[in-house]
């Protein structure tokens, strides 16, 4: 597995070829949501996991300069967290979506 | 050097306590040229406001409890007046008037909440808009 400073990875659906492949989420980005005490977000990485790699729905071009090669993957997450990062069910009547750049990095 | 996984990463990072959320919360990611701004720590949902500007809200109640604000830079890069409004002779951005600034566009109260939420809070007109 190639590293890619500053980022962990991800193994998501390739919507092009119907396989798998890498995507990554900077560092920062984690350590972020944990060192300011957002359990919820920080544990949300999971169900990034869960709907990169089975989503519902990919989407590619977002309705904004600069992304119009991004991607979005839509799902149902199985669970979303408390603030205590315990599992609850997910929301009813909501999709979990995860964006991803050109250069498949994942952003908010 | 092979890459550590996101569940590896978040492991290593749990094996030390997470402080607990204070309010108010900030952070201006040069990266994404988005704001992200936290006042609340209620498990919250997106929803899209509008081109810029999307708010989260509480699971329990709808309350406000925070917004991230896409495209400040290039923004402030792209509209002179907007820039000259938001800059004083300090140097510094008051981020709660770039929710009152928005509020002009999308006329909505939670804006202007956002706005009287982070009234005080500043940053350096450089970070947004870097001379290189």
């Amino acid at each position: 597995m190639r590293a890619r400073p500053g980022c962990s990875s991800l193994v998501g659906l390739d919507p092009v070829t119907g396989g798998t492949k890498e995507y990554w989420v900077e560092n920062d980005l984690i350590q972020y949501f944990y060192k300011l005490g957002w359990q919820h977000k920080f544990k949300a990485l999971h169900s990034v996991k869960e709907v990169i790699g089975q989503p519902a729905v990919v989407f590619r071009g977002l309705c904004r300069d600069g992304q119009e090669e991004a991607m979005c993957f839509a799902g149902l997450a199985s669970h979303r967290y408390s603030n205590h990062g315990a599992e609850l069910p997910p929301p009813h009547g909501m999709t979990f979506v995860v964006y991803v750049r050109s250069d498949d990095v994942i952003f908010r | 050097m092979a890459a550590l996984d996101v569940i590896g990463f978040m492991e290593k990072l749990e094996a030390t306590e997470a402080p607990p959320f204070t309010s108010p919360q900030w952070r201006y990611g040069a990266e994404e040229d988005a704001l992200t701004f936290y006042f609340r720590n209620e498990e919250s949902y997106a929803h899209r406001l509008n081109e810029y500007v999307t708010i989260f809200l509480a699971f329990d109640g709808d309350q406000l409890v925070g917004c991230q604000v896409k495209g400040v830079r290039r923004r402030l890069k792209s509209d002179g007046q907007f820039a000259v409004s938001l800059v004083g002779q300090s140097g510094k951005v008051e981020i709660g008037m770039i929710f009152h600034l928005l509020a002009y566009d999308t006329p909505d109260p939670r804006l202007v909440e956002l706005g009287q939420r982070a009234k005080g809070l500043n940053v350096d007109a450089s970070e947004l808009m870097p001379s290189s």
